[in-house]
């Protein structure tokens, strides 16, 4: 999957500082190859397949960016040293291991003043990167996006075996244009990481889970399997909705009765000025009849309404002829309005399909 | 009264008119007292005299007080009262008038023409009289010196004629018809100018009215003049000779401008100008030619027998003395009405949006013209008048019409003039008569029965229209081509001429002498009596050639005309398999049946008893019973030579649905039959629920909320499939009232929920062989609905069952910590809960009323699937879209097939201005004005209060659901609407070129369903995931949708940055399309919803903000890996 080869070149370079927006550094990661091709539009399909081979080598195999924006964390008001990072635009499919790598990785992509014994060198950084990697990862969903609801989530089903399909993890996907606050253990843990970003990557981290990932955490990540689970989450065994229903109405009722007992003890009991709150009884009016009266109440207003003399004044039958004068003068400016309108679409010409 | 059915505004304008010297002055206050009593008759009982003296009270200060201003206002009332009384509304009237003055000819552009009509004059009078009492030869021989030939009309005279031709100058010369009226109007066929040169009646013998003598006369007196144009030097024009009217027996000289810049050059007046020879009245005893008569002695079969009349010859020879006279008539009219000349315009477009003209069908704008001159002054009851001088122009167009629809002019003829001879209507055999009485002239001798039925079914469509006061209508009435292969019939047949026959030369052409007119006449009557009630109209139209040139007596046939059979279906008998003729005791009826139908006759004895003679054919996938019908009679009755070339316009699509799998219709089977067996499990599960009695609360009500239990689906319910949720039926189902239930909404999911573990497990307690299963619509922490029960009958039909109560709808309505979720969440439950439990009873209802309802919307669901916009209509939307052609269809009547209700589905939706026209449906006729008023008001509030349509782009509304966007709220999104008009129009267009609906095969319309790839930015190519086979007893769990919920998740999570399409009933590919707002470059911010990426090259330095692009390739990767192995390959355009 890694092709490092062409890249190695750079990394003797100078080091580039990092482009800045708006105070964010930004920050590309790549996305792995894959087998997308460039559609090449209007040529046959013969001459496509051969083109296709070349696409191939200036896409597909080229590894597409994408482009983070990292800043630190203030916490409006506070002064102290921040030790949050504020990670914008993350990948979908992010998740904390994602950020884990990736930091590593920045920590070993700036380990590199001394290229010849890697191997010593990674046994010294794997100490330093465990003492930078962050403690937390709070993910803050894109407010305008919008949230994938086919999902029922686990917490809110009860009585589920471990042995149930359902019962597998689900990866969350994030809503293209999340972001994420990155907690690290201390401020200047923050601060490497920020000095490190503060320069261009000889070559972008890759965006991947460690090669050895445990086949758990990346089930339900894509594809088949994550649909698969996702249906599995949708139809719950019986005994689990039955049980998850229970639960729900157990609690539900042992509130419900709660509060009841709250109440009737304010209906008995004198607060602390000697009043008894007065609260509407256990058996009085359910909602719907709030609806019911409101039709009523409309009803009576319109009757009311039909009741009043319409022309019983002179001023009145005066008043409401202007109205409709003017009323019909409106109606006739819009009418001739729409027929500009109407002529300016070139629409009054009957034999057009013909003519042409 | 026919029209007695005039409004009542048209009525009082009449007396008003007629009673008031100055109507100009009066017209003002008199109109707006007549609004004032109509008003007050509306609402409620006032005082009359008071309402008027305070009106005119209020116009005299008007006019008092503020002068200038006040007259413009005046002005202005009187247009629009005006508009109110004498048109259907006031923006009709305006539009009329736009139209009018569209079509006006040019006065300053027709004076070249005037200039060369007056050099005309002066030409033919100096042409020099012929040698006296030619004979045949020399006859030839003078005209053929020129180089033309003679246009005798068939049969030519014999070499041995005895009679004698001659040409001396006009004895008369006269401008005519519509140019000489100014009633003509602008269009791409150009006008005529005719002008009338009486022939002297010295060159004719009493004896001329006999055998075409008149006629062979007339020809050379014609080409006499024409042989002098053509050797003229002065006066140069294209030449050629016309049928009259597409009268074979009358041609005319045609003069087409040069474009020689010659003094005689007019051919930027878009006109041509026609010599027609004419004959004084005087000329002939008019008694020898009334129509009853015999002028044309052919050799009868036998000598006893009768020669039969000649109606269509004399009135030939009549019509030549009408020209003048009939102009002189009409010119009356024009005087005494003052909007007669437009709606003679109106007419013409009219008619010629409908196909209709003098030339092709015997009535065009000058035949109008006469007939509504006619009804100026009679035509009623006992001589009563129909029409009224006093009418607006649309006022006489919309009576004539009402005219026409309602009265039978063939069976009660409409007479001009003084009572006259006997004149017998029977000899014109169903064609219209409408009597010049002082000639005894049928002035539509030309139209067939075949016409005149069409023209009666148009006028009759438009009369309807005009009257639905809920719509505009303009378009269709004037604007809109009615006259189209492709959309007008239910069936349409191509043929080509066979060449002329014997017996149209030995007896056929006496009665009609276009070949094309007397096989049109004798296919009409062939199909008539061959198809019965099975079809409401039968149009039979030949595109014929009526312009030939001067150097050939006769129009060549080697054009190869074509000739277009349309017919109308009745819906309710056209796919009938027997015919059931007469008992077989009748023997004389059972002997012209059996001689009618041949070897398809045979005597069957029927389950009641009797025994019949019976035709029987059999359902065939490829061939409907009418076409197997037509095919057989026209055979049997014309010839083999007429049927070799016959087609069905667009059979290849029709074959194109009969071979395809996913509409599984089986041929000859009703169409609603197909999801017989589904609704039989319904009910059938419909009794089990009800009789569940070991719940707390019996089920009391069971509703059907599925397009698979309103005939809707693409695909018909089939047993033992299910692998979508598509496969299932929805069904909602209401439980018996209960005060305890609990007062928190999501209580009362939980509850729900209970409810329907416990009716699954009482269903399998029943039956122990149904299978069920619950299922989650969403997180059970919601206020909404998030349970369903899944039943699989024992005979392997699926049922969706979610439970509705009654008070969750209030509580939803008044959802206080959070009122946005709790209306959004009502809707929901309206949407998919109530109103699609009334919408599915109501549309299968509808669907039995049209029987090619279900067929047609089934077909344009496909298209959309095949067009990727699955998920962006609501199938209630398209079956509201498909109901429109039904309901709605003018200008043609509800499609009788589901070929045309396809084809008339996407006219409708490449014309539909879904931007500023609401689509209101009304089912039973019981809406009334308010209420479409009121839901034209509310659709002008929602375009005011989003003029950008982002909340939604389509309006419709139905009885039933009249807020108008409940289904089409937010899908489909404006793109969306417009990508469907796009691809409306570019399939009409494709219909319409390249001959495609002629003879084009199943394949020439797949392209109908295919949408080009390169429409899309990228196409996610998606590996096909073999579906498990289901062996019974299927779990339901086998069900599974991964590209669903692929789909649905890449919507959720790209929302706002690209919109996504897919053909559900495939699931092949996911295509997408960037959100234009995204592509552009804009300053960086941390929420933009969209995956960025910096626009700059990066390492160039950086100052304060910077802008930002959407990163597309990054995006598409995204999904790419969220689709895992669901994908197969990516393409994204460059």
């Amino acid at each position: 999957m890694a092709k490092k080869a062409g890249e190695k070149s750079h990394k003797k370079s100078k080091k580039v500082e990092a482009q800045v927006i708006s105070g964010f550094y930004v920050l590309p990661v790549a996305f792995p190859g894959t087998t997308m091709t460039n559609l090449d539009r209007g040529s046959d399909e013969e001459e496509e397949e051969e083109e296709e081979d070349e696409d191939e080598d200036d896409f597909s195999s080229q590894n597409v960016l994408h482009y983070m924006y990292a800043r630190e964390h203030k916490t409006p008001g506070s002064n102290a040293p921040s030790n949050t990072l504020f990670l914008a635009n993350l990948p979908i499919d992010a998740t904390t291991m994602h950020i884990h790598v990736l930091i590593s990785q920045l920590l070993g992509e700036h380990k590199d003043e001394d290229e010849s014994d890697e191997e010593e060198e990674q046994g010294r950084t794997r100490k330093r990167k465990e003492k930078v990697l962050p403690t937390s990862v709070t993910f803050l969903p894109s407010p305008t996006g919008s949230q994938f609801n086919l999902i029922p989530a686990l917490s809110s089903l009860t009585g589920l075996q471990k042995s149930d399909k359902a019962s597998s993890s689900i990866r969350r996907i994030l809503p293209s244009n999340s972001s994420a606050h990155v907690t690290f253990a201390s401020a200047p843990s923050l601060a490497r990481i920020l000095a490190i970003l503060k320069y261009k990557q000889a070559s972008p981290p890759f965006w991947t889970l460690p090669n050895a990932s445990s086949p758990a955490a990346s089930s339900g990540a894509s594809g088949y399997s994550r649909y698969t689970a996702i249906h599995a989450r949708r139809f719950v065994p019986a005994q689990v909705l039955q049980s998850t229903v229970d639960s729900f109405m157990e609690r539900f009722n042992a509130e419900e009765e709660e509060r009841e007992r709250a109440a009737k003890r304010a209906r008995s009991e004198p607060d602390a000025d000697g009043f008894v709150t007065v609260t509407r009884g256990a058996g009085a009016g359910r909602g719907g009849v709030a609806v019911s009266s409101d039709a009523v109440r409309e009803a009576a207003k319109e009757k009311m309404k039909k009741k009043e003399l319409k022309d019983f004044y002179r001023f009145q039958v005066r008043e409401r002829k202007k109205e409709r004068m003017n009323d019909l003068l409106m109606n006739f400016k819009k009418d001739q309005e729409k027929i500009v309108e109407l002529k300016a679409k070139r629409k009054f010409k009957p034999f057009a399909g013909s003519m042409a | 009264m026919t029209v007695a059915k005039r409004k009542r505004e048209e009525v009082t304008v009449e007396n008003g008119n007629n009673e008031s010297v100055d109507v100009e002055e009066n017209a003002y206050s008199d109109g707006f007292d007549e609004s004032e009593e109509d008003e007050d008759m509306a609402s409620d009982d006032g005082d009359g005299d008071d309402l008027a003296s305070s009106a005119t009270g209020s116009k005299q200060q008007l006019q008092k007080k503020k002068k200038p201003k006040a007259a413009h206002l005046a002005d202005d009332l009187r247009n629009l009262q005006e508009a109110v009384q004498l048109y259907k509304s006031n923006i009709f009237k305006l539009e009329i008038d736009e139209l009018l003055k569209e079509l006006k000819v040019d006065e300053t552009k027709t004076k070249a023409v005037d200039r060369v009509l007056h050099k005309l004059k002066d030409f033919i009078e100096a042409i020099p009289d012929s040698k006296q009492d030619l004979m045949l030869s020399d006859a030839e021989k003078t005209i053929s010196k020129s180089g033309i030939a003679i246009p005798f009309p068939d049969p030519k005279p014999p070499k041995d004629a005895q009679y004698r031709f001659a040409y001396s100058t006009p004895s008369d010369f006269n401008l005519v018809g519509s140019y000489a009226l100014k009633t003509m109007i602008k269009s791409p066929e150009r006008f005529a100018i005719d002008v009338v040169v009486d022939m002297p009646a010295a060159l004719f013998t009493e004896k001329d009215t006999l055998n075409y003598r008149y006629f062979h006369k007339r020809a050379f007196y014609l080409a006499y003049i024409a042989a002098a144009f053509k050797n003229s030097e002065q006066l140069n024009f294209d030449l050629s000779y016309e049928f009259l009217d597409g009268d074979h027996l009358r041609p005319v000289l045609r003069l087409d401008s040069l474009k020689d810049g010659s003094e005689s050059d007019f051919h930027k007046a878009k006109c041509y100008i026609r010599i027609v020879p004419g004959i004084a009245k005087d000329t002939f005893p008019i008694s020898k030619l009334s129509p009853a008569r015999n002028c044309v002695r052919y050799a009868s079969v036998s000598p006893q027998q009768q020669l039969k009349p000649t109606p269509y010859y004399n009135s030939s020879i009549l019509s030549d003395t009408q020209h003048f006279s009939s102009t002189v008539f009409i010119n009356k009219a024009i005087k005494s009405s003052d909007g007669f000349r437009d709606a003679v315009k109106l007419g013409d477009i009219w008619l010629r949006q409908r196909g209709f003209s003098s030339a092709t069908a015997g009535f065009g704008a000058a035949e109008w013209a006469v007939l509504m001159a006619a009804l100026l002054v009679g035509g009623g009851a006992r001589g009563s008048k129909v029409l009224a001088n006093g009418f607006s122009n649309y006022q006489l167009f919309k009576a004539t019409l009402g005219y026409v629809a309602s009265t039978d002019i063939a069976e009660t003829p409409v007479a001009v003039g003084v009572e006259g001879i006997d004149f017998d209507k029977s000899v014109f055999d169903g064609r219209p008569v409408l009597v010049q009485n002082d000639v005894n002239l049928n002035v539509l001798y030309r139209m067939s029965p075949s016409d005149y039925s069409k023209f009666r079914h148009e006028a009759a469509l438009t009369v309807k229209e005009l009257d639905d006061v809920n719509g505009d209508h303009f378009d269709s009435v004037f604007l809109e081509k009615v006259d189209s292969v492709i959309y007008q019939s239910d069936l349409t047949f191509c043929a080509k001429f066979p060449p002329e026959d014997k017996s149209f030369r030995d007896l056929g052409r006496v009665f009609n002498p276009s070949y094309y007119g007397y096989l049109s006449a004798r296919v009409y009557e062939v199909l008539k009596q061959g198809l019965g009630e099975r079809v409401d109209l039968i149009s039979v139209r030949a595109t014929e050639n009526f312009k030939f040139a001067v150097e050939s007596r006769k129009p060549s046939s080697s054009g190869e005309p074509a000739f277009t059979i349309g017919l109308l279906l009745n819906p309710e008998h056209s796919e009938r398999l027997v015919i059931h003729g007469p008992s077989a005791e009748d023997k004389q009826a059972s002997a012209e049946f059996r001689k009618f139908w041949g070897r398809k006759s045979e005597l069957r004895r029927f389950k009641d008893g009797s025994i019949t003679e019976s035709v029987v054919w059999e359902p065939r996938a490829e061939e409907s019973v009418v076409t197997q019908i037509v095919r057989y009679v026209l055979e049997r009755h014309v010839g083999e030579a007429m049927t070799k070339g016959l087609y069905v316009v667009g059979d290849g699509l029709n074959k194109m649905f009969a071979q395809d799998r996913e509409l599984a219709d089986a041929p000859g089977t009703n169409a609603i039959a197909l999801y017989q067996k589904n609704l039989d499990e319904f009910d059938l599960l419909r009794k089990m629920l009800i009789d569940i009695d070991d719940l707390p609360l019996k089920v009391s009500a069971v509703l059907p909320a599925s397009e698979r239990l309103r005939y809707a689906s693409v695909r018909p319910p089939v047993e033992f499939s299910v692998h979508s949720s598509e496969d299932f039926s929805n069904v909602v189902i209401e439980l018996e009232t209960s005060a305890k239930w609990p007062d928190d909404l999501k209580a009362v999911q939980h509850s729900k929920a209970a409810f329907l573990l416990g009716i699954g497990q009482s269903l399998c307690r029943m039956d122990p062989t149904v299978v069920t299963n619950t299922g989650l619509d969403r997180d059970p922490d919601t206020i909404e609905n998030f349970a369903f029960l899944d039943v699989l009958m024992p005979s392997g039909y699926a049922f969706r069952v979610r439970l509705r109560t009654e008070r969750e709808a209030a509580m939803l309505r008044n959802y206080k910590p959070d009122r946005d979720l709790g209306l959004r969440g009502f809707k929901t439950l309206e949407r998919e809960f109530t109103l699609a439990a009334r919408h599915t009873t109501e549309f299968a209802t509808l669907c039995h009323r049209y029987p090619f309802l279900s067929g047609t919307v089934r077909r344009v669901k496909k298209w959309l699937h095949a067009h990727y916009l699955s998920d962006h209509f609501d199938a209630v939307t398209v079956e509201m879209l498909t109901l429109a052609v039904f309901l709605k269809p003018f200008p043609w009547s509800a499609p009788a097939s589901s070929y045309t209700g396809f084809l008339r589905v996407l006219y409708f939706l490449a014309h539909w201005d879904w931007r500023s026209e609401p689509l209101i449906l009304d089912v039973d006729q019981t809406l009334t004005i308010a209420d479409v008023q009121g839901v034209r008001e509310k659709f002008k509030q929602q375009r005011a209060n989003d003029p950008e349509l982002s909340q939604g782009a389509l309006f419709i509304a139905i009885n039933y659901e009249r807020s108008g966007m409940m289904w089409t709220q937010p899908n489909p999104r404006k793109v969306i609407a417009s990508r469907m008009t796009a691809l409306a129009r570019a399939s009409c267009a494709a219909l319409k070129s390249g001959g495609v609906v002629f003879g084009g095969e199943a394949d020439e319309f797949r392209k109908l369903f295919v949408s080009p790839v390169e429409d899309f930015d990228f196409v996610i190519y998606l590996e096909k995931i073999p579906a498990e086979e289901s062996a019974y007893p299927p779990g339901v769990e086998q069900l599974n949708e991964p590209v669903e919920l692929y789909f649905k998740e890449l919507e959720s999570v790209f929302d706002g940055a690209a919109v996504f399409f897919r053909n559900r009933l495939r699931n092949d590919v996911i295509a997408g399309v960037w959100d234009p707002r995204i592509m552009a470059e804009r300053s960086w911010k941390v929420y933009l919803g969209y995956s960025t990426r910096p626009v700059q090259e990066e390492g160039v330095e950086q100052k304060g903000t910077a802008t930002v692009r959407a990163n597309v390739d990054g995006m598409v990767r995204e999904m790419e890996r969220l689709g895992g192995d669901l994908v197969r390959e990516v393409v994204r355009r460059a």
